[in-house]
């Protein structure tokens, strides 16, 4: 059962990362699209999958690195 | 075997989405105004699917184009009795990266579903995505890869190049090469990023669940294990439990890849209760 509801939290933290990033066009006059403001938008998603992408890498070199451990004992 | 017939028959289908959805023919969207009576002048926007979507928590999706209105209602009748046929059978905006996945090694594309959990991840953004509007922002056109492949196909190659900015540029990077020809199947935007897939999909789930939907079953008489479909399955959705084959109902967009490369025929498409099924509901 904890997995499954672990995986819900995912889509929580989804569902947040969503809104966070839809905030930046909140701005005035912002549209979500054009980047006249510099691209505002850009920023706060790269941060969201720059934060995602490092969470995933540390992942997967921890199963990495556990796969590898479980090869030396066999 | 995995017939040639059966591509003919998906790229033909796609090529007819892109003259239904895409300007300047935009055909669908002609032959709707025209029963509507209305008279302005087509393109992908007219039938907008996102924007009604991002409204459903709103109370506005009524107040959105009428032709949008109708497109995203006749989709998501479709897809609860009969599941997103539109993204397996004529959504160009999903095919054009997952045939050009096709073409990398596979070695050099990632398998997000190893290591996320697929499902929780793209309702939670569907969620977010219709979330946003109550704090009063806008995501359907900064992540509308519809809308980068009409830029695509309408404007860059007429020299409007400056299309492609801020939001825009970033989905066409994640669509195209992120979770698209870099992940494997190339439908890594369907599966994280696009509202309307996920829905057709939650519909189809509904349907299902009352017992008036066709969807992919898989007979585990005949089910020998091989694996064979979860290589072809563009959209993670297919997977091997316990020698068992298991299509999620959530992520199956009905290409038909996996039964027609079954040599078994364990794969069909009808009702549960016509065949012994595996497939899990969640």
């Amino acid at each position: 059962m904890l997995p499954k509801a672990k995986e819900w939290y995912w889509g929580l933290g989804a569902t947040g990362a969503t809104i966070f990033t839809s905030a930046f066009s909140t701005g005035p006059g912002c549209n979500g699209v054009c980047g006249a403001c510099g691209g505002t938008c850009i920023g706060g998603l790269s941060a969201g999958l720059g934060l995602a992408g490092l969470y995933c890498y540390r992942k997967f070199k921890r199963q990495e690195s556990v796969q590898a451990g479980g090869a030396d004992e066999q | 075997m995995h017939s040639i017939e059966h591509h003919y028959k998906r790229i033909l289908g796609y090529i007819i989405g892109l003259s239904l959805f895409f300007g300047p023919m935009a055909l669908f969207q002609r032959g709707l105004l025209f029963l509507l009576g209305q008279t302005y002048e087509p393109t992908i926007h007219t039938l907008c699917l996102r924007i009604p979507i991002e409204h459903i928590l709103t109370g506005r999706f009524w107040a959105m184009g009428l032709v949008s209105v109708v497109g995203t209602l006749l989709l998501l009748v479709v897809a609860f009795f009969c599941g997103p046929l539109f993204c397996g059978k004529c959504c160009p905006a999903g095919a054009l990266p997952e045939y050009l996945a096709k073409l990398l090694p596979r070695r050099g594309q990632i398998e997000w579903g190893r290591y996320l959990p697929l499902t929780a991840l793209r309702y939670g953004f569907l969620l977010g995505f219709m979330l946003s509007p109550l704090v009063g922002s806008v995501l359907a056109c900064s992540y509308c890869n519809f809308f980068v492949l009409d830029l695509f196909i309408n404007y860059v190659f007429w020299g409007y190049a400056v299309a492609f900015s801020s939001s825009l540029l970033l989905t066409f990077i994640l669509w195209f090469f992120v979770f698209g020809i870099f992940t494997k199947g190339g439908r890594g935007f369907c599966n994280f990023f696009c509202p309307v897939g996920a829905l057709q999909n939650f519909c189809h789930y509904l349907g299902d669940h009352f017992g008036l939907a066709n969807k992919l079953m898989i007979d585990g008489d005949k089910c020998v294990g091989c694996g064979k479909c979860t290589k072809v399955c563009p959209m993670e959705a297919v997977k091997i439990t316990n020698g068992q084959a298991e299509c999620s109902i959530h992520h199956c967009i009905l290409c038909f890849e996996c039964e027609e490369i079954c040599p078994t025929q364990a794969i069909s498409y009808g009702k549960e209760s016509k065949v012994k099924t595996h497939a899990p509901k969640s």
